[in-house]
């Protein structure tokens, strides 16, 4: 997986549960449990914003590449 | 007026008065026709419990439609279990019933005018705990033929499965 979401160690610092963001911004726990396993397909932009704005971070706070081995280099 | 498969009602009485009237007994054509209305009425009323899974998928084999689709997911078993519960809640299929212990689920389309309904049984294989299997299999409740719903609700669900992992 190259791209992984750090949502965990974002909720750590502010120390915040799952339920507590889901219930803030309207996205199942289910929903943010698979985005916290880096499982999710794709995020919207409006799913980043809500995000950032309850945990008061940067998308980049969220969002790390990390370069797979396996994966050709363009 | 309640929700009946109308076509099949009306093909079942139809075929009820022709058998009445070219046979030399009527009471041949009830011998005929009330085991049918009888494993209607009996389908109707299992088809909403789990535990009655084979009787639909094996015993009823050759008198129901089956389709099936298997796909692979990344998302670990229980997640995924819970993932699908909201999505079947979500959508148009009503869920019947589940068992998180063997990660079983059953869900399903009500009676239309076409169909006597239909039950799809998920449930995922978790042997591979990396990428466990997701199996789908949608039986008609009763009648061998689904004008191909069966596949198009199946085709459904996955593509709606998919679009959901976009968050």
């Amino acid at each position: 997986m190259a791209i992984i979401v750090n949502l965990d160690v974002m909720l750590a610092k502010r120390k915040m549960k799952v339920k507590e963001l889901s219930a803030k911004i309207g996205i199942s726990v289910v929903n943010l449990s698979i985005l916290k396993q880096s499982k999710a397909k794709a995020i919207r932009f409006t799913t980043l914003e809500a995000i950032c704005e309850v945990l008061d971070c940067q998308p980049g706070d969220l969002l790390e590449f990390v370069p797979d081995n396996n994966s050709p280099h363009v | 007026m309640r929700p009946v498969p109308f076509l099949l009602s009306i093909c079942l009485i139809i075929g009820y008065k022709l058998l009445n009237h070219f046979l030399e007994k009527p009471y041949y054509a009830l011998l005929i026709f009330v085991p049918i209305v009888l494993l209607i009425g009996l389908n109707l009323v299992l088809r909403r419990k789990l535990k009655y899974k084979d009787w639909f998928i094996k015993h009823l084999g050759f008198l129901n439609e089956k389709v099936t689709h298997s796909f692979k997911s990344e998302i670990p078993a229980p997640l995924l279990f819970d993932k699908i519960l909201e999505q079947i809640n979500d959508s148009e299929t009503t869920l019947y019933d589940f068992k998180p212990s063997t990660l079983e689920i059953l869900a399903g389309n009500s009676v239309g005018m076409r169909t006597w309904g239909e039950n799809i049984y998920i449930d995922i294989n978790a042997t591979d705990s990396e990428n466990p299997t997701v199996n789908l299999t949608s039986v008609t409740v009763f009648g061998i033929v689904s004008w191909n719903k069966n596949k198009e609700n199946i085709d459904q669900f996955y593509s709606s499965f998919e679009e959901s992992l976009t968050i």
